[in-house]
């Protein structure tokens, strides 16, 4: 490989050393390259220079604008309301309900209602199946257990 | 109370607006710069800023990992950039003017440093506006706010690859665009530091 060449590979690999990017191999490689040309090192230092230039901050006016526009946030947000809480227990209770009637559907219709096409009377099958156990609800929160069952 | 930053996620996304607020004191400078560099114009920067802040409140609770608020931040921002770029249609005016701190106001002796300081930061800040966007934002997002290049790639719609070679072109065109810029800053040799 040319000097010229192996120059063009070491300063493709500038950025990647100084991001500690290097396998140990390659970063000893090119550390004795840049130790003995001047080119490459002299490379080197610019892009760490303008690196650490725009790590910086030495830019007053940048940063006083900065701060005060920071200082205007709770202005920014003041007439936002709270973010509207994205309810998972919601969402996850609705994803729930939804299975349970496909379920219960798929439960309660017959092979026929699915042959005709027409499930218009699974939704009373399933109420009556359902008011039995809708009573006794009933029964326990609105009277509650009966004096015998408390003895 | 803790000061755990993924505290404040899990408590700004019940909706307590001072947690909310604190994220932005830790994010919001570097936040900033990233949209500064990013439009060229402080105007523009603060009404992105301002648009994506009310955005990120907003869907806060929509983010899942609280341990990647900074990046999630960044990608808003730069979606509400890029929203409004397509709404002007065209290319963004750049602010080039550079602002020079009234030297009356200076001690004598910090005079010189400060103003070859401001010069250098005005070079700086001229050459990173003459970069192509993407360029500018990658620099940016790695420089400014630290994020490595497979969140640079997320954040800016562009594979990891893609966004280490942006890097590397931005850098290649800012150490041609600043030739004297480490001389000016009188560095050292990279290997007599080691």
């Amino acid at each position: 490989m040319t000097p010229k060449n192996e120059c063009l590979l070491i300063v493709d690999r500038l950025g990647n050393l100084l991001e500690n990017d290097l396998p140990p191999g390659e970063l000893l490689l090119i550390r004795a390259h840049l130790q003995d040309c001047e080119a490459c090192s002299r490379a080197f230092t610019d892009t760490k220079s303008i690196i650490a230039g725009i790590a910086a901050r030495n830019d007053d006016h940048e940063e006083a604008w900065i701060e005060s526009t920071l200082a205007r946030v709770p202005q920014m947000l003041a007439t936002e309301r709270l973010p509207p809480v994205r309810n998972h227990d919601r969402t996850l209770a609705l994803s729930f309900a939804a299975l349970l009637v496909l379920a219960t559907t798929l439960k309660f219709a017959t092979p026929d209602d699915f042959a005709a096409n027409s499930l218009k009377d699974v939704p009373r099958a399933v109420l009556e199946r359902l008011r039995p156990l809708a009573s006794q609800l009933r029964g326990f929160y609105f009277v509650g257990p009966s004096r015998g069952d408390a003895r | 109370m803790s000061d755990d930053p993924a505290d404040f996620v899990l408590r700004a996304r019940r909706g307590d607006k001072a947690a909310f607020e604190s994220l932005i004191a830790l994010h919001g400078a570097d936040l900033l710069r990233f949209l500064l560099r990013l439009t060229g114009r402080r105007e523009e920067a603060q009404d992105v800023f301002q648009d994506s802040l009310l955005l990120a409140f907003r869907s806060i609770a929509s983010l899942r990992d609280a341990e990647a608020f900074r990046p999630w931040l960044a990608m808003i921002a730069t979606n509400v950039f890029k929203k409004r770029a397509r709404r002007n249609r065209g290319p963004m005016p750049l602010e080039l003017t550079p602002e020079i701190t009234d030297p009356a106001t200076m001690e004598h002796e910090s005079l010189s440093s400060a103003l070859e300081s401001q010069e250098r930061a005005r070079l700086l800040r001229a050459a990173i506006d003459e970069l192509p966007a993407r360029q500018r934002a990658v620099i940016s997002l790695r420089l400014d706010l630290g994020l490595p290049f497979q969140q640079i790639g997320t954040t800016l719609g562009i594979s990891e690859e893609n966004a280490r070679a942006n890097h590397y072109q931005a850098l290649k065109t800012l150490r041609k665009s600043l030739p004297s810029f480490s001389r000016s800053l009188g560095s050292e040799r990279f290997l007599d530091e080691r």
